[in-house]
């Protein structure tokens, strides 16, 4: 079974995901901005937390699903999984640069800092390290099963500082920000998170060596008979 | 209540830009793979 040409090509029709992914932002942003009130002792910079907090979430989730998809990967060798991977990362990314611009902007009125070196502030930022570094990694490296194992070993280990971030020990900054929980779970994170990871999950179109790495079967006309027959006959 | 407006109109700005320019790096890399692929738009 092979791919038509067309099918993974991507459209020009404007993709549903995105359109709902462009709404939910206008609301959410309008919502934020024109509906709800100023918080009495914060005043309005307690709104930052309604972008700040929702995007630490996604990018948290984007890592860990980087991970799983890493480790998916390792077992399975589905490229399907490495590319879900590397879609995730990216996300992961640009949420956590949101995060770490947002921070400050919330920090600076409300801590009377731009920046404390709290276990959790410098591990988040530490974690934007890691993911850019597993982005360049992927440029880096030639080859796409050594692509796929290396990037899929430091996606799994950058994980894994996503589960020491809970524990890490408010500092005298005040770890994260007090009332984040409330404004964590804004849709249209994720609806962005979702719209960058499902073409990622499409079937990959036939490339050269590509179905051949998986299924030791050489291309060309003739060649599933060729594959049945033992060389050495 | 604490003026500190500017900060929050800073960090809206912030992200609308990334979150835009995310949006539009993602259609500029749509766009160049349907080129890329024969013209399959």
């Amino acid at each position: 079974m092979t791919d038509s040409p067309s099918a993974t090509a991507p459209s020009r029709r404007l993709d549903p995901v995105a359109m709902l992914a462009a709404l939910a932002v206008v609301a959410a942003y309008t919502r934020a901005i024109w509906f709800t009130p100023p918080e009495r002792i914060q005043g309005f910079a307690q709104k930052i937390l309604y972008v700040h907090a929702p995007a630490a979430w996604v990018a948290f989730l984007a890592f860990g699903l980087t991970a799983l998809a890493g480790a998916g990967w390792l077992f399975l060798k589905d490229e399907r999984l490495d590319r879900f991977a590397e879609s995730s990362a990216e996300v992961g990314v640009v949420f956590t640069t949101a995060v770490l611009v947002t921070g400050p902007l919330w920090g600076r009125p409300i801590w009377g800092t731009w920046w404390t070196w709290d276990a959790r502030l410098t591990l988040t930022l530490f974690l934007w390290f890691v993911y850019v570094g597993y982005l360049v990694l992927r440029g880096a490296v030639d080859g796409r099963e050594s692509r796929a194992r290396a990037s899929a070993v430091l996606g799994i280990l950058g994980a894994l500082l996503i589960l020491s971030l809970p524990h890490a020990p408010p500092d005298a900054g005040g770890g994260a920000p007090r009332g984040a929980d409330d404004a964590a779970g804004d849709a249209d994170d994720l609806l962005f998170l979702f719209l960058r990871l499902h073409p990622a999950l499409r079937r990959p179109r036939a490339r050269p060596g590509g179905l051949r790495r998986r299924t030791g079967c050489p291309r060309g006309r003739g060649a599933g008979l060729t594959a049945r027959v033992p060389t050495d006959a | 209540m604490p003026d500190n407006a500017i900060y929050y109109r800073l960090a809206y700005a912030a992200t609308l830009l990334l979150y835009a320019g995310y949006a539009l790096s993602l259609a500029w890399r749509r766009a160049r793979l349907a080129r890329r692929r024969g013209g399959h738009v």
